[in-house]
Parts: C-alpha cells; structure tokens; sequence
C-alpha cells in the first residue's frame, strides 16, 4: 500500500508534465456526477409532481418549469459537457501523442464551465430568468460564457490535432474535430436566434438546435469514446475505418438536416419539413452502418466480461441502434402525427441522452479513471452500477413509450383529455420509480470511483492484461504499415468532405432556417389581417411569466395540420398569428391540451381559480399551483397571476378577430395550396371542447337510469366547482362569480341540462363538456336532476298570483321575457343570459333567496329596496308556472 | 426539390467513397491506416504507464523523477 501511495504521491506532483492531465481527467469527472446527481434529482421532482403535484408545496424556486429547465441544462451541459471533458484529457494526449494546450487553460476551462456556466446558470433559471427554448434554457448571458467556454475548449483541444497532420487521423479523433467545431457554430444560432426572430421562424432555428445539440455536441462525442475505448480494450483495431470515416461523414452531412423534424405538420414550409424527413431517414442507415462497425469490432472479444468502461459502451452501441433507428421513423408522417407531443419522444430524448450519451460518458470517464495512477478504484461497486443503470433506464425508456402510445390512441381517437392523464398515471408512477435504480447507479459510479485502494484501477488492468496476453500481442502483429501511401489523394478527399460538412451546415441553416423564414414571411405578408394587436403591457408581462415558469413545455401553442388537432383544437395555426412572439413558444410535449386557443375559451374567474389551486375547477388536473401569485386566495390575485391570465386571454385573439373574413380572403389567395387550405376550412376555429356556446345544434341526448358512470363523470368534471353533494360549494365555488349552481334547488327539463353541458353556460366559469361521449352526457344530466330536492310548496292564493304577475311584468319581463323563456328585450345586452323559466324551475325558497341577495358575477341585482316582502314571495310564486315539465 | 437534393447529395458522397475504396487498393490500406497507428498508439501509452507503475513501487522518489524526464 505505501508504495502505491508514493507513486500516487509522485503521479501527482508531476502530472502535469505528464502526456494526460489527470487531474483535470479526475475534476472533471467528479464535477460531471455531481452535476448528473442534481439534475436526476430535478428530474425526479418534475416527474414526482405528475402524479404528486403538490408534493414541492408552494416552493416557487422549485415549479415545474424552473426545475425542468435545470434538469435538461443539467443533464447536457453540466453532466455529458463535462464527461466528454474528462475523456478529452485522456483521450487526445493518447490519439495524437501529444499534451493538450495547456494546464492552466484547462483550470480556466473548469472553472467557466462550471462556476460562470452551471452554477450561476442553474441559479438563474430556478429563480426564473431563463429563456423557454428546448435545450437552450439557460439565458443569454449564460450563452455567452457557453460560447466562451466552447472557444477555450477548442484551443485546449485542437492543436494536437492539427499538428499530427490530417490524413493519419483516426475516426475518434474527427469526431472530437468534429464536435468542438461544429458546436461553436452552431450553439450560437440555436440559443440566441430564437430571441431575434418571432413565431414559425424562431420556431425553425428551434427545430435546427434540437438536433444539432444531439447531433453536433452529443453523439460525436460519445461516438469517439465508442470507437476510442472498444479498440483500447480488446486490444485489437476496429472493423473498418473505411465504414467508420463513411459514418463520420455522413453524421456530419445529414445531421444538421435533421432539425424541422421536430415541428413535422407545422406551418415551416412543407418542403423543409420533407427534407428534414428525408435527412432522418438517411441518418437512420448511416446509423445501421456505424451500428454494425462497432458491433464487428467487439465480436469475439472476451474483454466484456473483464472490462466495465467496455460494457457501458457496448450498451450505448445497442442504445445508439435504437434511438436512432427509432428516431428515423418517428420523423416519418405517418407514425409522427401519431405519436408527436406524447410520451414516446420523452422516452425517446431519455434513451438518447440518458441511455446512449449517458453510457457512453460513463464508459468515456470509467476508462480514463482507470487509467490515473493515482485514483481509487472499485469494480465491484462499477458492476453494480452499470447493471443499475442498465435496469433503470430500460424500464424508464419502455414505460414512456408504451405510455406514449397508450396517449396517441386516446388523443388519435378523440377521448375527453381527462382520458389520457388518468391513463398515464400508472405509467408516471413507473416512470419515477424508475430512478430509483437509476440514483443508486450513479450514487455506486460515484462510490466506485471514490473507494477502493488508490491505483486499483491500472493494477486491474495489469491483472488483465497479464491474464490476456495474446491481446497485445495480437494488436502488434496488426499494426501493419500500408506499402504503398497516396497520402495526397486522402488529404484531399478528407479536405473536401471537411468542407462538403461545413457546406451541409451552412445548407442546413439556409434550407432548414433561413429560406423557411423567407417563406414564412411572405405568407404572413399576404396572409396578416392588417391593424392587428400587439400585446398590451399587462399580456407582454404575462407572456414573460408563461416561458419563466416553463408552461410551453407542457402545453403546446401549435395546431397541427393533422385532422386530430383539428378535431379537438380547431384550426391549424398560421404563421402570421405568432408574429409577436419573440422567442416562439410552440413547445414539443403535451401534458395539458393545446392553448392556441385559449383566449375567449374560460372566463377569468376559472382560470384564476385554476392557476390558485387547479384541482379545485379541474379535480383530475395534475398542473401544478402557482399560489404564489396570489394573495392566500384566488379572489386576491397579485399582479403576476393578473397578467398572466391576460396573456392566456390573449391567446388565438388575433385570428378569432379575422375570422371568418380573413380566412376567406385566405382561402382565395392560396386556391391551390393543400396546407393552407387546410387550415382555413376547418369547421371550427376554436374546436376546444369547454369552449361555451350561446347556441347551436345539440345532439339527441337521452334520459338515462342512475349510474356509476355519470357518478365518476360528476367526481371528475363537475364536483370541484358543484361540490361533491351539488349544493354548488365545491372547493372552487367562493372564487367564482357567479357562483356555482345549487343543484339541489332546481328542476331541469333534459333539454336545459343537455344545452348547459353541450354549449356550457357562455359568461360563467361552467365549460362545455363535448369532448364526453353522448352516453357519458346522458348519464351526468341523470345523475344532476337525482339532485334536486322535493319541496312542498304551499298552495298560492289567486291574488298571490296576480301580484306576481304584475310584479314580474313591472320588473322581469325585459330580461327574462314575458313567457319566462329568458328572451327579453334586454338579452343581447347581458353577458349572461337570464334564467329560461321554462326549462329551469328553482325551488320557493331560491327564488326568494336570489330575490332578495341577487346573484354576485351576473345582472341579477337584490330586489329588496324596489320590492317588498310579499312581492317577492308572489313573483317567486309566480316564475313557477313557466316551467314546462318534460313527461 | 430538397429532398432530392438532400438524398443525391448524400449518395453521391457515399458512392465517391465507395468507388475510390473499391478501386484503389492502396487507398484502402490508406484509409484503414489510422486504425492501426491508434493501435500501436495504445499500446505504447499502456506501456508507459506499465513503467511507471513498475518504477514507483521500486525506485526511490529521486529515481522516478529521473525515469519521467526520460520519458
């Protein structure tokens, strides 16, 4: 033991001097788990609140959104920026035979990467200053320390590089070329164009950034660890660097292509979209041949068994098979309208960052370990971390693709929205249980990396080595020179494919980016009403709230060209309707329904109530609250939660004013274009199913027998607000004007209860409900009319009833109409309508009670100043006669 | 239009690779040169740290230092 601490003693003071780095290895290794441990442990908070929304209380620092946006930082920047960072000081020194640039420049580039970079930006966005784009939410300002950080990284890594001559480079090698050059191109334009262009446009770079992210940082990197470790470990050269470079080039060239895929059925120009499905499905065979070249590297190797940095990279060979593959055929139309905005891509994003990224990193990191001198190292506790791990990420990436397909058949086939968050509970549930094994892996990565006796590592590997001795042997009898070297030629040819990539880049941004937004402008030029509102200050202060607390990353603001959208959203959104919107905020995921449309459809109570305490009004809803920007109540809101419901009434504003002339005029301009026509023949502009209605054509509704499902129905849609006995006191009913209906004291005819839940009741928080099926509708009105209480009304005298009658002609009739049917001459002038005494009979004593209080929200005043006692007993008693009983 | 660009493109670039492969032998040796010189590459890196360990738990401090500035 003492010698090796000697030698670690000695390792130490002289590793600088040395070819690799190793404590910038072992820093940036240790920084890469803690930083993978937080942002696990925001990932589990965000997933914990999907079936325990409550579970962070009133903590606004740790919202949803907030801690969404650190767990993707997290996991991109601070976890696998900083493992490939760990393998790039072992790995360079070793492809090149040289040392990287420079010691200090590397504490430098430790230091900004994590203290000016991660830290201050985690900071940042959980007291929510951020910017609300997919993997780019950290804000501008930490996107300049980023773009620092990756020029440093460049200086650090290049040079070697450069000086060993092109032509000898292996395939590691350009891949990290490859990354840290085409990382510094394209960060700048995923993080910071989005804030300078508005609406499709930003949304366009948005899609180019996703991908390239993966594409450009992320998979190169990893790949280099894959072909860096498998030959380094079995002690035998790759299967072909010819299939390898054929990879390389064609990740280079296609990657970038790849980004409108995200927004597939948008209104980005459709002939980007089919390019970039194009790209996708060519990435998917390049995949297949890299795949099969890493495969053939590995066969017959009986180093798996000994090796753990090789195990890991073996499982993110498979991992890179499926997500890639998978990824090739999402992009395709006909799975992409189906299963876009479900779970199935977060599982997918998971198995690429977290399934092939993540075990590529730790094999990257697990490798380099093993290799200082100095380290401590245990292989028993790495087995158990990779077989966590392993187990972790599997059921995690199963549970959200099945989940995600079980979301595509609800929403495919038109479900009420409730449908689909009840059915995924199980699947959530599944989901963050299975970070579980996933903590505990990288808990046991960390213990194993920081256990064990030091200099354990290279010892193991000296036992293995000696065990397998034919290895190094059988590695030297390959290393063959070629006889013959056109040099030249390859140069050349790598030169000219290092441009054609750079090409393809710049193409990517051009066709994917700049020629969309062209596009995009001349359909919003030929297509924008003109005059059109801006955001008020109040809406611009909200729309900042809205990207702050991360909603654009559960709801989206894009209505898809897919008759699904269409069916349950309205119609497809048009470019020129985000015009305003700098960044975009379309979003990628759907947890709650679409807000394109979202103005007009609730009124202002409701959607208070529901920011206060959302399962008050939405008793199944899984939002999380946002009581701090209330006062203690939903009656007492503070400023934020006042803007931010002006922003959501804000929302689809524009387009509703234009409707339907401006569609028309639409529909002439572009005769021949299929999107566009699309999306101005929808039947309905607004299509959400809650949206009230003053009128319109119902559907033949039944009366049906008492049941458990107009039971479960009541629980789900109406009790929060109706309370669960329909006395109208539900936990919502003191923040509602008016307030809820006590159901208890009225009689319905079906057709009244069948118009309030088809066409709700337009001025009222009371939503429409038809998105239920018409059985389900049946079975509520049913179990609404069980309500009503029988009461023994006295007998009214004639004259009782001739008062009445002149009290309510003096003082109902220009409201409620002279038969009772609520259609006076003042109707048009309420916001809303006066009871219909013909379909709704309240019982004596509710007639009094809002006779002499009036109902609060509505135009419905106290009449105990203008009547007296027996008028207002002999009205009610009067009102009565209207009713039209059903038989 | 993109798409046929995007594809023949890509083919294209695939297919020049492909024929340079076929028929030049000598560049097919060229190209899978990398692999080995990574090889050897390795090995002498695994090497150096096979000394080093050797020497540690051998020598004295002095003679470490000396062993390193060989190296």
């Amino acid at each position: 033991m003492s010698e090796v601490f000697k030698a670690s003693r000695l390792v130490t003071k002289a590793a600088t001097d040395e070819l690799v780095d190793t404590p910038l290895v072992y820093a940036h290794s240790i920084a890469a788990l803690v930083c993978v441990l937080f942002a696990i442990l925001c990932g589990i908070a965000i997933s914990l609140q999907f079936f325990l929304p409550d579970v962070l209380g009133s903590w606004h620092s740790m919202a949803w959104g907030r801690m969404r946006y650190a767990h993707t930082q997290g996991i991109m920047l601070g976890w696998l920026g900083n493992a490939f960072l760990a393998f790039l000081y072992h790995a360079v020194p070793v492809l090149t035979g040289r040392k990287v640039f420079s010691h200090n420049l590397g504490r430098w580039l430790f230091g900004l990467w994590n203290f000016v970079v991660m830290l201050p930006g985690w900071l940042l966005v959980l007291s929510g200053v951020s910017q609300p784009i997919e993997w780019a939410e950290f804000p501008l300002v930490i996107d300049v320390f980023v773009i620092a950080a990756l020029v440093l990284a460049a200086i650090q890594f290049l040079p070697p590089f450069f000086k060993n001559g092109l032509e000898d480079l292996y395939v590691s090698s350009w891949y990290i070329i490859g990354a840290l050059v085409f990382t510094l191109l394209a960060y700048p334009m995923g993080n910071m164009i989005p804030e300078l262009v508005p609406g499709a446009k930003s949304a366009a770079f948005t899609g180019l950034w996703i991908h390239d992210a993966v594409g450009l940082f992320v998979t190169p990197l990893a790949l280099s660890i894959l072909y860096f470790i498998i030959p380094a470990v079995t002690g035998r050269p790759i299967y072909s660097h010819f299939l390898s470079m054929l990879g390389f080039w064609g990740l280079f060239f296609l990657y970038p292509l790849n980004g409108t895929h995200h927004y597939v059925f948008s209104v980005i120009p459709m002939a980007a979209q089919l390019g970039a499905i194009a790209a996708s499905a060519l990435l998917g065979v390049i995949v297949i041949v890299v795949v099969t070249n890493l495969l053939m590297s590995l066969r017959g190797s009986n180093m798996l068994k000994k090796d753990i940095g090789l195990r890991f990279v073996l499982v993110a060979t498979i991992f890179y098979l499926i997500v890639s593959v998978q990824g090739a055929l999402q992009a395709q139309m006909s799975l992409n309208q189906v299963v876009h905005f479900t779970d199935w891509v977060i599982g997918h994003s998971h198995l690429a960052m977290l399934g092939f990224a993540t075990f590529a990193g730790i094999g990257g990191i697990v490798h380099s370990w093993q290799r200082i001198p100095w380290a401590r190292y245990n292989a028993g506790a790495l087995a158990w971390s990779f077989w966590l791990l392993v187990i972790g990420i599997s059921i995690m990436v199963i549970d959200l693709t099945i989940a995600g397909l079980v979301q595509a058949e609800l929403w495919q086939n038109g479900s009420p929205w409730y449908e689909s968050v009840q059915q995924s509970r199980p699947y959530w549930l599944i989901r963050s249980l299975s970070s579980i094994p996933i903590v505990a892996g990288f808990i046991l990565l960390f213990y194993g990396l920081c256990s064990g006796e030091k200099g354990a590592g290279l010892t193991l590997l000296a036992k293995q080595r000696h065990e397998d001795a034919n290895v190094q042997s059988g590695s030297s009898a390959n290393a063959t020179e070629p006889s013959t070297s056109p040099a030249y030629f390859l140069r050349m040819s790598y030169r000219v494919a290092a441009s054609a990539a750079i090409g393809f880049f710049i193409l990517s941004i051009g066709l994917l980016g700049v020629w969309p937004g062209m596009e995009l402008d001349r359909q919003i030029a030929a297509m924008s009403p003109p005059d059109l509102y801006t955001y008020s200050e109040s809406e611009a202060r909200g729309r900042q709230i809205y990207a702050r607390e991360g909603c654009a990353y559960c709801h989206t603001q894009q209505i898809r060209f897919t008759d699904a959208d269409i069916s349950r959203f309205g119609a497809p959104t048009l470019a020129w309707e985000g015009q305003f919107d700098t960044p975009h905020m379309w979003g990628t995921r759907r947890v709650g329904p679409d807000l394109s449309r979202a103005g007009s459809t609730r009124n202002r109570d409701w959607h208070l109530a529901h920011l206060f305490a959302p399962r008050s009004v939405v008793p199944w809803s899984i939002m999380p609250s946002y009581n701090a920007f209330f006062n203690g109540s939903a009656d007492q809101p503070k400023q934020e939660a006042l803007d931010l419901v002006d922003y959501l009434e804000s929302l689809g504003r524009a387009r509703e004013l234009a409707w339907p002339d401006g569609d028309e005029t639409i529909k002439s301009l572009f005769p021949d274009n299929k999107w566009t026509q699309m999306a101005v023949t929808s039947p309905l502009l607004n299509a959400h199913p809650g949206k009230s209605m003053i009128s319109g054509e119902l559907p033949d509704f039944d009366s049906a027998p008492l049941s458990e499902n107009g039971e479960m129905l009541w629980q789900t849609l109406c009790a929060g607000c109706h309370g669960d006995d329909g006395t109208g006191n539900g936990p919502a009913a003191d923040w509602l004007r008016p307030r809820p209906a006590n159901l208890t004291q009225y009689d319905y005819t079906q057709q009244r209860l069948a118009d309030v839940l088809w066409h709700g009741v337009p001025g009222t928080a009371m939503p429409a409900w038809r998105d239920i099926p018409l059985s389900g509708l049946n079975a509520l009105a049913s179990y609404v009319k069980a309500f009503a209480e029988e009461e023994s009304v006295a007998p009214s005298g004639q004259l009782q009833l001739v008062t009445g009658q002149r009290v309510y002609q003096n003082n109902c009739v220009q409201c409620h109409g002279d038969a009772g049917d609520g259609q006076g001459f003042a109707v048009s002038q309420l916001a809303i309508a006066p009871t219909d005494f013909t379909k709704q009979r309240p019982t004596l004593g509710e007639s009094v009670r809002v006779l002499n209080n009036g109902i609060e929200g509505s135009s419905m005043a106290p009449w105990t100043d203008r009547l007296s006692e027996p008028e207002i007993l002999a009205v009610s008693y009067y009102l009565r006669q209207f009713y039209e009983a059903e038989p | 239009m993109i798409i046929d660009i995007i594809v023949l493109s890509s083919l294209g670039l695939a297919l020049v690779f492909l024929l340079s492969w076929a028929m030049r032998s000598e560049l097919r040796a060229r190209i899978e040169k990398p692999k080995y010189l990574f090889q050897q590459q390795l090995n002498n890196f695994e090497k150096y740290y096979q000394r080093t360990d050797e020497i540690n738990s051998q020598q004295t401090d002095n003679e470490v230092e000396q062993h390193r500035e060989k190296l």
